[in-house]
């Protein structure tokens, strides 16, 4: 049984999101928020497996809810969920700690497909997407951390680098297993631990950066 | 006090009653002006422009019996460096006579002012050697030498002649003859009123021609006029005329040291001075030029013009420096409210896409949303119970939704003003066409450089990409039957460049089609149009197809900051 939570502030959304979960048999409801506060709150003690999360909350972003909710529940898959099909603000939740993104409307087996998909440990990359995880890998670390080297929990390997350009050309993951003579789901494993490596390294990088701050002197 | 006496230092001895000089009046070219009264102490400057080219001062004296009584001297104070005389001339004269002694001709020679070598005095005095020349004219008999005082009025000073020689040259030079014509013989002449042999005493006032005994070389006596009378005149001449014929040449030669001066009424000219302080003495003098204390002395201001005083310059440059600060605070005050203006119009005009956008998202996209997903639910509930037509518009119902929320998506990112630029421009056209060859069981290949410059990139030039980008992705799939689409991006010479290739069908652009037909390709070639852009196509049957679409980045028509044309 997959434990689901549902955030989002649009009623009718969350009422059919919410029959789609019901009607499904694999998959449970856990708990339905409809604003960022409640559910920062509200979910981690719920500890579901998957989290839909609405990216535009009237409150507090999604992607902040995102960082806020994704450190407490590290075994949680979190699935934005969007309207608003902006690459920008998709990576933005997608290095806070979420794992993919479903553009609405989405087709309540479409939606459950993902949910299922997603905890058997498929996640989506989408060409733009994978842009901006290899522009932000190729970004310069903080000047705090320059001096170290980057330490090889957060360094891309080869292949993650190889399946990142296949991605950001278009090719899917069928064609990025064919390419590489590995199955779909080691592409999709590949892209698993990209994106964990992105978590890490982004927030790795939030802590460096309210570090520096901190450490300024007063003047 | 009279208008015009302005200041006057009596003398200390007090010999004299009375303040008797005084500066009449000032001409500044030519135009007279009585000299204002004032104050002796701190008499009011003569405004002087510095256009004037003369200035002229009349000055006079009355002395307590009427008239002059002394020499007057003066000076510019700031311009003279000495005592000035008046121009008043003593002469030498040579004079032609015929046998009955009448003049027939005279040459005269003039002494003015102070000689070179004069020291106060006589005896103290450097000479100076004159000479002078002159033919005799016709009826010449004999020659007479004369040494006069002013012959008019006025004139005042102090005449030594010495060692005077004549010397007679007949017209073919053949014969010369010399006459040493010093004081060498005659009677009591060690005092002034004594008689030498050669020369007699002449003029209006005859006792004013004496003798001086001068020291240098060796004490000898000479001829001296001391013509202290303003109103007289006196002469020494050649007592025995010098036989000679007509066209001899007479030659003169003498020494002389002299002080010569006029007396009231005076007047002195200045041409051009320049700008600055100037004071004009005016004094009374012995007949020696010896002053005697008494001087008057008028301020007299020469005005730079404007353009030659500083303050002037320092002003102008404050004003013009002043002007042109204001100018520019002006100019930047206008240049910052239409700025302003115009940040507020996009400012408002974007809070308004803003609005629009959120609106659309929030109203629309989300019922869209949610009509999709009812439909499919109507549709699970159905079952297979109603007929494939009911199924069949449910299911159109759904796809409309689906596809208005698509496309509802499409405009609430081109409305976005958060979107205005490049990157976002390519990154929504990757995923959007991603995200369409998915869904079309497409193949993509996505060509866009990895680094794109940070450009703004209009509304409507994105609109119209995406739009165009879409007809592209829909004709292809509805109609060539491609596997494989590739999509590039390029920013290139302030040009935007996306072309959309497939390898379906293609067809034969030139082969006339029915009306309509080609309707698609119209609306791509027309978007491009509208943004000042072009549209390309390349197709041949079996040969897929390539459509090309080109605009500048900042469309001329948007961005008022670049000249139109």
């Amino acid at each position: 049984m997959i434990r689901v939570a549902i955030i989002e502030d649009d009623a009718r959304l969350r009422r059919v999101l919410t029959e789609a979960l019901d009607n499904a048999k694999d998959c449970q409801r856990v708990g339905v928020f409809s604003d960022g506060a409640g559910a920062i709150a509200g979910v981690p003690p719920l500890t579901p497996d998957v989290i839909l999360m609405d990216i535009n909350l009237p409150d507090v972003s999604g992607v902040e809810c995102v960082a806020q909710i994704a450190p407490r529940l590290p075994d949680a898959e979190i699935l934005m969920l969007t309207v608003y099909q902006d690459p920008e603000t998709i990576f933005q939740a997608l290095a806070a700690g979420a794992h993919g993104y479903l553009v609405k409307p989405v087709r309540p087996e479409r939606l459950l497909a993902a949910i299922r998909e997603i905890r058997s440990g498929g996640v989506p990359m989408s060409p733009g997407i994978a842009r901006q995880v290899i522009e932000f890998f190729h970004r310069a670390p903080p000047p705090s951390r320059a001096a170290e080297a980057a330490p090889p929990e957060v360094a891309l390997g080869p292949r993650e680098r190889q399946v990142l350009e296949f991605l950001v050309n278009g090719l899917a993951y069928k064609e990025i297993a064919d390419e590489l003579g590995i199955s779909i789901s080691t592409v999709a494993t590949y892209v698993r631990r990209i994106y964990e490596k992105l978590h890490v390294r982004s927030r790795r990088e939030v802590i460096a950066r309210y570090r520096n701050s901190a450490e300024k002197p007063p003047s | 006090m009279l208008p015009g006496l302005l200041a006057c230092a009596l003398s200390m001895t007090g010999e004299r009653g009375g303040c008797d000089i005084r500066v009449a009046r000032v001409d500044i070219d030519g135009r007279s002006q009585e000299v204002a009264s004032g104050d002796s102490r701190a008499p009011e400057p003569v405004a002087v422009p510095s256009t004037a080219r003369s200035v002229g001062f009349h000055f006079e004296e009355a002395g307590p019996g009427g008239g002059p009584t002394s020499r007057l001297r003066y000076r510019l104070e700031g311009h003279d460096s000495a005592w000035r005389d008046l121009p008043v001339k003593m002469r030498a004269i040579i004079y032609f006579l015929d046998r009955r002694h009448a003049i027939v001709g005279s040459t005269e020679f003039e002494m003015v002012g102070e000689s070179p070598g004069w020291r106060d005095t006589i005896e103290a005095s450097d000479f100076v050697s004159r000479r002078g020349e002159a033919v005799a004219p016709e009826r010449s008999a004999t020659v007479r030498i004369s040494f006069i005082s002013h012959g008019g009025q006025a004139g005042m000073g102090v005449l030594g002649v010495d060692a005077v020689r004549v010397r007679v040259q007949s017209a073919g030079g053949e014969r010369t003859r010399d006459f040493d014509l010093g004081v060498s013989h005659g009677s009591d002449l060690t005092h002034p009123l004594g008689s030498p042999g050669q020369w007699v005493r002449e003029g209006s006032r005859g006792e004013l021609a004496q003798l001086l005994v001068r020291p240098t070389p060796s004490p000898h006596p000479i001829l001296v006029i001391w013509d202290d009378d303003p109103s007289a005149f006196g002469n020494w001449a050649t007592g025995n005329d010098i036989p000679m014929a007509p066209g001899d040449r007479v030659t003169l030669e003498w020494e002389t040291a002299h002080t010569i001066g006029g007396s009231s009424p005076g007047h002195a000219t200045y041409a051009r001075l320049k700008p600055g302080l100037y004071w004009f003495r005016v004094a009374t003098a012995k007949a020696s030029g010896e002053l005697t204390g008494e001087e008057v002395s008028l301020p007299v201001e020469v005005f730079a013009p404007l353009y030659h005083r500083p303050q002037f310059w320092v002003g102008l440059a404050v004003l013009a420096g002043g002007a042109t600060l204001w100018a520019r605070q002006v100019v930047a005050r206008r240049r910052m409210q239409r700025r302003l203006a115009k940040l507020e119009r996009e400012q408002a005009m974007e809070r308004e896409r803003a609005r629009i956008a959120r609106d659309l998202h929030d109203d629309v996209g989300a019922g869209l949303a949610e009509i999709a997903m009812q439909s499919d639910w109507v549709l699970g509930d159905l079952g297979q119970k109603p007929s494939a037509e009911t199924r069949g518009r449910v299911e159109r119902i759904r796809e409309s939704a689906t596809e208005l929320a698509r496309s509802v998506d499409g405009i609430v990112w081109a409305t976005n003003p958060a979107n205005d630029n490049l990157r976002h421009f390519a990154s929504y056209l990757t995923e959007y066409t991603a995200k369409f060859c998915e869904a079309a069981g497409l193949r993509v290949r996505l060509d866009v450089p990895r680094q794109l410059p940070e450009l703004a990139l209009a509304g409507r030039v994105r609109h119209h990409f995406l739009m165009a980008l879409r007809e592209a992705l829909h004709n292809a799939a509805k109609h060539a039957g491609p596997s494989l689409v590739r999509i590039g991006i390029l920013a290139e010479g302030g040009n935007l460049r996306v072309s959309v290739q497939d390898d379906g069908r293609g067809f034969d652009p030139g082969a006339p089609v029915a009306a309509g037909a080609h309707e698609g390709i119209e609306n791509m070639r027309r978007r491009m149009e509208e943004i000042g852009g072009e549209f390309h196509l390349e197709s041949r049957p079996g040969g897929g197809t390539r459509l090309e679409f080109c605009a500048p980045l900042a469309h001329p028509a948007l961005c008022d900051t670049t000249p139109q044309g």
